[in-house]
């Protein structure tokens, strides 16, 4: 029941787009009609308690969402993902409706615990140059040395991240980071390669360090976003040292590499092409074995290389837990966020509710 | 005396012309890249459709600016002959040293124009100039090459520098350090002080 508060037809758009549903959609579930709804979403009507309770239990979140004051929300220039000219609206509406909600999530949690600093540089580029030296600047803050990173996840965490997974949004959308105060980057793929992920991993990592404040999503700046990863993963001049020369390709120390480096042997390959270690026909060439060989989705030794798993936000959510049970569902309560909700803008569950018996025990601490 | 590069075959391929309509070419190519739509039902022929007329659009908008005096056309149909200086040019996508029938095929204005421009026995008289563009197999631009064809064989290939970065051909690097172990990401409650503090500040 949300009582006297007024409800709010933006929060209402907000949670729709979340979870992607059109007007027609929610109406369905919900036994309204598009245009009833697309009162409530304008402010012309406001609904009634039993609508405002099926409108929350049709979308994960709580009554008391919809009257929530809007902290402004995500905009499109804080958001980095590939968005192609073709990539729908309503996809773009959707990251950015989680990206709100995820983000109001994460900011209560940021001031009940104390999170990594955040300390990703702020690095502008205008040339291929800048994109290499801002990648070693990186390293070279973080003191990563010029050696394989062995933690792609751990190096973005421990720079303040929270990186996180979206069920469910287009297959168009593979990976995406929102520059917050607390940054987040978001996969939505559920399992890419380890490989595959840590090359996503510094891909936003360079969104995050380059293009602040820059609408990206254009061909440019992904491809600036895909070199600095590049430069990231492989420095310049520890691969030019172990990338075998040849007028053929070493296909056998290129997979040792990957295995050194945990970097895909096609991206490997790609540096060499970049760096003009080999030529556009050898590239070409290359490629093409790669895929001839069925290695295009899923290479040699992608199976032997472990994934990494995001760790802040988990363990973020089990300190507090732990400290004081019950106080997730709280701070997810106080962002609006039901379940259903919290699952898909975080990839994670709720924990579970605290046991109704043990309301009335205090705990001795010794 | 070798001739190397294209400014060796005539002066008036400089290679910040060269680099001009190179980035045209780039430019063009990227832009249908980002429109082609497989679900809407692009495939390789319509994008491959859409990316040459992308780059002819904006060569011919390049020349009807008048920003480039050195950038005229003679044939501005979908065959698009246009000149750097006084030499006929045309673009072409593939590989450089692979020229198709279609590639190689001289028109009458691009020939009379050769003729006029070198003397009778320059060895770049008798030379189709072509910029040839090479993709991924995902359509980015690889390469731009700047090439000069007599009969099927490239006796003049350029590679036009994409980027700002030196090559790195005969440098030998340095050997990587050894890699960091990373601990994982510190989470500590805060203090009802902290809290305070953190107020105090904002």
């Amino acid at each position: 029941m949300v009582g006297t508060q007024v409800f709010d037809g933006e929060r209402l758009r907000l949670a729709r787009l979340a979870k992607g549903l059109t007007l027609d959609e929610l109406g369905g579930r919900v036994s309204a009609t598009r245009q009833y709804l697309n009162q409530l979403e304008q402010g012309t009507k406001q609904p009634t308690d039993v609508m405002i309770e099926a409108l929350a239990a049709a979308l994960g979140v709580t009554e008391r969402f919809f009257t929530l004051p809007a902290r402004s929300g995500v905009s499109a220039e804080q958001c980095h993902f590939r968005k192609q000219r073709t990539t729908p609206v309503s996809v773009v509406s959707q990251v950015l409706a989680r990206g709100t909600l995820l983000d109001s999530f994460i900011d209560r949690l940021d001031r009940a615990l104390e999170l990594p600093d955040v300390s990703f540089p702020d690095l502008p580029v205008a040339s291929t140059a800048d994109i290499e030296s801002a990648a070693e600047e990186a390293r070279h803050q973080w003191k990563l040395g010029t050696g394989p990173i062995s933690s792609m996840m751990r190096v973005v965490e421990n720079a303040g991240a929270v990186v996180s997974f979206f069920d469910g949004v287009s297959e168009r959308v593979d990976a995406l980071s929102i520059d917050r105060p607390r940054p987040m980057i978001i996969r939505s793929e559920a399992k890419p390669s380890a490989c595959r992920l840590r090359f996503d991993l510094a891909h936003e990592c360079g969104h995050l360090i380059m293009h602040k404040g820059i609408v990206t999503g254009d061909k440019a700046t992904e491809d600036q976003a895909n070199r600095f990863a590049s430069a990231f993963l492989l420095p310049r001049s520890a691969f030019i040292h172990e990338f075998p020369r040849g007028r053929m390709l070493n296909w056998q120390a290129i997979f040792e590499m990957k295995l050194r480096w945990k970097v895909a042997a096609s991206a490997i390959l790609r540096r060499a092409y970049d760096l003009r270690m080999v030529s556009a026909d050898q590239y070409r060439t290359g490629y093409i074995h790669l895929s001839k060989t069925g290695q295009r989705k899923f290479e040699r030794y992608d199976d032997v290389i472990v994934a990494e798993e995001p760790e802040l936000l988990p363990s973020a959510m089990m300190a507090l837990e732990q400290a004081s049970p019950g106080a997730v569902r709280r701070i997810a309560a106080d962002a609006g966020l039901e379940d259903g909700m919290f699952e898909s803008v975080s990839g994670l569950d709720l924990p579970p509710e605290a046991d109704m018996d043990m309301t009335n025990l205090v705990p001795i601490r010794r | 005396m070798t001739k190397i590069y294209p400014w060796d075959y005539h002066t008036d391929l400089t290679e910040d012309r060269i680099k001009t309509i190179a980035a045209m070419l780039v430019d063009g190519r990227h832009a249908a890249l980002e429109r082609m739509d497989e679900e809407a039902g692009d495939n390789g022929w319509t994008h491959g459709c859409r990316a040459f007329q992308f780059c002819r659009h904006r060569i011919l908008r390049a020349i009807d600016s008048g920003d480039h005096g050195w950038l005229t056309a003679i044939d501005r149909t979908l065959q698009l002959i246009f000149k750097i200086g006084e030499v006929p040019v045309r673009i072409y996508k593939g590989d450089a040293d692979e020229p198709t029938d279609r590639t190689l095929r001289q028109t009458f204005g691009e020939l009379r124009q050769l003729e006029i421009l070198f003397p009778e026995h320059d060895e770049g008289r008798d030379l189709a100039y072509r910029f040839a563009v090479e993709t991924d197999i995902d359509g980015s631009v690889l390469a731009v090459k700047f090439v000069g064809l007599r009969g099927e064989s490239a006796v003049l290939i350029w590679d036009v520098p994409l980027d700002d970065l030196p090559t790195f051909a005969g440098t030998v690097g340095r050997a990587a350090s050894e890699s960091v172990e990373l601990a994982a990401p510190s989470v500590g409650l805060r203090t009802d002080r902290d809290i305070a503090e953190d107020s105090a500040d904002a």
